[in-house]
């Protein structure tokens, strides 16, 4: 019997040795799905930098609201004393707690925002371990720069030194979270680092389903565009040389011209160098549409609000054969079947009663046709190759005073909208060819959001630096409905800084807006 | 040969998920089925947290949720089937933080006297795109939230421990929403009613919350249409007013009411002028006794409902049945309920005197008197002319939220500020809850 015991015993020991012996450690493993490895994450990533510049919705950013900020104080776009919106811009009774000022804020700093975690998530990805290129990586970090120095060329446009922020918030320090306003120079030193690297690392040109994506050319462009504020005139004539006959050029009469380009139906052309693209998919109102077209034109027309309604002294600037002319409301019909024209004083057809007159025009770049609904199908144009001729235009004249190309380049875009051509002869004075540039200008640029920069250059220009509000105090002022709004002791160059900024940001305080709104 | 191999665990996998910054999944597989949980401190903390425990099989998702952002944490899995147990090794993990530009909550003062406040938890909601229904301590950090693309409008804690939420668009007005959820602190989805699905026909506002039968009821927009020629109108004009729907679980309607059905339309006083929105109402509260208490923002009352037959019981308020000192008037008052101490509580907002205040009222509803028993005047700073909430808090403080200068608060019953919080948006409400920490009950 013991030997039994000891053989139940000895085998259940054994038994025991050999179950421990398939025992195996637990094995453990950390999975971080919010930590993005693939450049396709990169991609996402700048993908998501592009959506800022709408920023989600239809009236943000470059989608409505900026280009309020840039053609609001001017000498074109306007505002109903009964308007639901820029009346304060328009009318210079704007202050901190402006809500379009504090928007369009907001929106570009969260461009820089989403470019600072996307330029550190494409950095810290390993594209080649992945099986692409490192050129895409380049490419990924290019278009995320431009972006970024877009949206700092908006801010510094806007409200000269601003908050300069590079990192990603996973590298904050608590003083990043109350940043400082920067020095403007320090800032467009950045920017030009951001846009000479774009320029090094953007492709020529993007394939038909990537047209909103940005390119060589945009870069150049916008450094251009940088230089010349900064009157920096040798620089801006050679780089914009750079961007001509590359890859872009003006859309010819006979492919319709310049009317053509804002067609809601046109998807892509090569007049655009950067654009924001709108869908007309259902399910894109304010998400990838943009508002401009509902808002531009009149109720009677075609249902529209009539926010921006334009002065008719612009109107009149046109030549009657400039085809330019055709993308502001001349004679139309109601939808109540009645016939509004323009006074004849304006160059308009005017004609006595039951036809009506206006006392506005309204601008037709972004027609809603075909859809009542809110959502605009049309191209927002940023950059467009008419803009690098002009730029170079006026880089050159400020050079050189009155010169052939110069007058070519004008008439290349003059043409164009088969408006009369100029010859040297014309001019006398660099002065005269720079106010000649400067109406054409608005004449080729109104509501693109352009006429801000404009003015202020021009004023610059005009007083050799001493006074940037000369051209904007001579054409704005006149316009008011009351003049004694326009103070000269308010700096109009820039906008105050928004309110809401103020409030939370612990660097700054209210008396950086000290003369920047009436007291 | 599974009998005799001991309790084991094989594998572990830890997921930081995408969507979420304050819960962490654990992935177990053991052996053999047996019950699991997971209990996690942080370190340096009080608290030994734990998971739900997972019943009866050998694949096991545990989540851990209760989280502070940026912390470090330790964790430890428990399994037991039967008499068996086992513990695994214990293993680190830390939080990311939750990225915002300021700081969307902050806690800016907390009396000494106060300091019990710290362990407690509120529910709150961020109504703008993208929302969140929100849970914080009373140290002012976010313990727990659920982001949606809508806005959360209208946010409420059930009996079972979950959040109910109404979702919607920025530009549904009066804190309206085309969607109901239901969520538990796990995270999963336990109801989603949408607009035009199952029972819910039309859009819900300003309240959303379960019955002692699990059932939702929420006030709805209700519309009808009326020929209002003889009132200077046309022929077939729409009044625009509120109404009650209750849910079943399943998202059936099984009850509605609706405000135009207990007044005469033609009759009713300035119905050109305020067809689009005719009272405003603003809260509902089953009082657990069969009726229900509706807040009329734009009448300056509440009114006591029947349940079952819907009929108009009473109006308090002013013009209304009860006798009332005007001194005790509330004007465009919010979140009307009946209190622990059986009072009927709401927020005045004030907006005719400018000072929010808290009130309550015992209501002698037989003989239609009311003595005001409570009533907490706040700083003439922090009038909020729309929405915000006051409850009690314990026995003796009172928990309240002022939309307008975005502020949480609880004071005493004399208005000294014990303790206080700034929202970075306009908050609807906050409400304290209980039942949501995650404690070991042995």
């Amino acid at each position: 019997m013991k030997n039994v015991k000891y053989l139940t015993l000895l085998s259940g020991l054994l038994l025991l040795i050999s179950c421990e012996k398939g025992l195996e450690e637990e094995s453990y493993s950390v999975f971080d799905e919010t930590t993005l490895t693939k450049p396709e994450n990169g991609l996402q990533g700048v993908r998501g930098v592009y959506s800022a510049l709408r920023d989600n919705g239809g009236n943000g950013y470059y989608a409505g609201y900026l280009y309020q900020l840039y053609e609001y104080p001017g000498d074109i776009l306007t505002t109903k004393p009964n308007s639901r919106q820029g009346i304060q811009l328009d009318q210079l009774t704007y202050d901190a707690s402006n809500s379009i000022i504090n928007d369009v804020w907001t929106s570009i700093y969260r461009l820089i925002s989403r470019a600072n975690e996307s330029e550190y998530l494409v950095s810290k990805i390993d594209y080649s371990a992945n099986e692409a290129s490192r050129t895409m990586q380049r490419q990924h970090l290019g278009e995320i720069r431009f972006l970024r120095a877009l949206a700092y060329y908006d801010a510094t446009s806007l409200w000269g030194d601003v908050p300069l922020n590079l990192k990603s918030s996973s590298e904050f320090t608590e003083a990043d979270e109350n940043p400082p306003l920067a020095p403007l120079a320090k800032i467009e030193e950045q920017m030009i680092v951001d846009l000479k690297y774009a320029e090094e690392n953007l492709p020529l040109s993007n394939s038909a389903a990537e047209v909103g994506r940005a390119t060589k050319g945009a870069a150049k462009s916008l450094l251009a565009r940088l230089y010349m504020r900064r009157g920096e005139w040798k620089a801006a004539a050679d780089k914009a040389a750079e961007v001509m006959n590359t890859a872009y050029d003006l859309r010819k009469p006979a492919e319709g011209g310049l009317i053509a380009i804002f067609d809601n139906t046109n998807r892509s052309d090569n007049e655009f160098i950067f654009v924001l693209k709108s869908s007309s998919e259902t399910g894109s109102y304010g998400i990838l549409s943009n508002s401009f077209g509902i808002q531009s034109v009149p109720w009677d027309y075609n249902r529209g609000w009539g926010n921006f309604p334009i002065h008719l002294q612009f109107y009149k600037k046109f030549e009657k054969t400039d085809e330019r002319r055709k993308l502001l409301l001349g004679t139309y019909k109601t939808v109540y079947g009645q016939t509004i024209t323009i006074p004849t004083e304006f160059n308009g057809d005017g004609g006595a009663p039951p036809i009506k007159q206006t006392d506005f025009t309204y601008s037709l770049k972004y027609p809603h046709v075909n859809n009542y609904n809110y959502a605009g199908y049309n191209n927002v144009s940023i950059i467009r190759y008419a803009d690098v001729l002009l730029m170079r235009a006026e880089a050159l004249n400020e050079l050189n005073g009155p010169n052939a190309e110069s007058i070519s380049l004008i008439n290349e875009v003059r043409a164009r909208s088969l408006a009369s051509a100029i010859t040297l002869n014309m001019f006398g004075s660099k002065e005269l060819l720079r106010d000649f540039i400067f109406d054409e200008r608005a004449l080729e640029f109104f509501m693109e959001g352009r006429r801000r920069d404009d003015l202020i250059r021009w004023g610059k220009s005009a007083s050799n630096g001493s006074n940037p509000l000369l051209k904007f105090k001579e054409k704005v002022k006149p316009l008011l409905r009351d003049q004694n709004t326009y103070s000269d002791i308010v700096n109009y160059m820039y906008f105050p800084y928004p309110i809401n900024e103020i409030q939370s940001n612990t660097s700054l305080d209210i008396s950086i807006n000290k003369n920047r709104v009436r007291q | 040969m599974d009998i005799l191999k001991p309790l084991h665990i094989q594998k572990i996998g830890l997921h930081y998920l995408p969507e979420n910054r304050l819960r962490l999944k654990v992935e177990v597989l053991l052996n053999k089925s047996a019950d699991a949980r997971i209990k996690y401190w942080q370190l340096g903390g009080q608290d030994t947290l734990y998971t739900e425990s997972s019943a009866g099989q050998a694949k096991h998702t545990l989540v851990m949720y209760n989280l502070i952002a940026t912390k470090k944490y330790k964790y430890q899995i428990e399994v037991v089937k039967g008499r068996e147990k086992y513990s695994s090794k214990i293993y680190p993990f830390q939080t990311k933080s939750i990225y915002q530009t300021t700081p969307y909550f902050a806690l800016d003062s907390l009396d000494a006297s106060s300091s019990d406040i710290e362990s407690k938890f509120f529910l709150t909601q961020i109504l703008t795109q993208p929302g969140a229904a929100v849970i914080l301590n009373g140290a002012g950090e976010m313990v727990w939230y659920e982001s949606f693309a809508k806005g959360v409008k209208v946010s409420s804690w059930t009996p079972d421990q979950t959040v109910l939420c109404v979702l919607g668009s920025e530009d549904i007005p009066s804190s309206g929403g085309d969607e109901i959820v239901e969520i538990n602190r796990k995270g999963e989805y336990v109801k989603h009613f949408k607009l035009g699905e199952a029972g819910m026909d039309k859009m819900v506002h300003h309240e959303v919350r379960k019955d002692a039968k699990g059932n939702i009821y929420s006030i709805t927009f209700d519309k009808k249409v009326v020929d209002l020629t003889s009132v200077g109108g046309s022929k077939n004009d729409t009044v625009k007013a509120d109404g009650i729907v209750i849910f079943d679980p399943e998202g059936k309607k099984i009850w509605e009411w609706s405000f135009l059905d207990h007044i005469d339309i033609l009759k009713y006083p300035n119905i050109m002028k305020n067809k689009k929105d005719l009272v405003h109402a603003n809260s509902l509260f089953d009082d657990g006794k069969g009726s229900f208490l509706m807040s009329f923002r734009d009448l300056n009352q509440v009114w006591k409902i029947d349940r079952k037959t819907g009929k108009v019981i009473w109006k308090f308020g002013e013009n209304g049945d009860f006798q009332l000192d005007k001194a005790h008037y509330f004007y465009a008052q919010h979140w009307v309920h009946i209190n622990p101490r059986g009072e009927l509580q709401l927020l005045d907002n004030g907006t005719k005197t400018k000072q929010s205040r808290t009130l309550s009222f015992a209501l002698d509803e037989q003989k239609k008197t009311a003595q005001s028993r409570i009533a907490i005047p706040y700083p003439k700073e922090f009038h909020s002319t729309v929405k915000g909430n006051s409850m009690l808090l314990d026995k003796d403080r009172m928990l309240v939220c002022l939309t307008d200068p975005r502020l949480f608060l609880i004071t005493d019953f004399a208005g000294k500020l014990l303790w206080k919080m700034s929202i970075g948006g306009d908050p609807y409400r906050i409400e304290e809850i209980q039942g949501f920490k995650n404690v070991a009950h042995e």
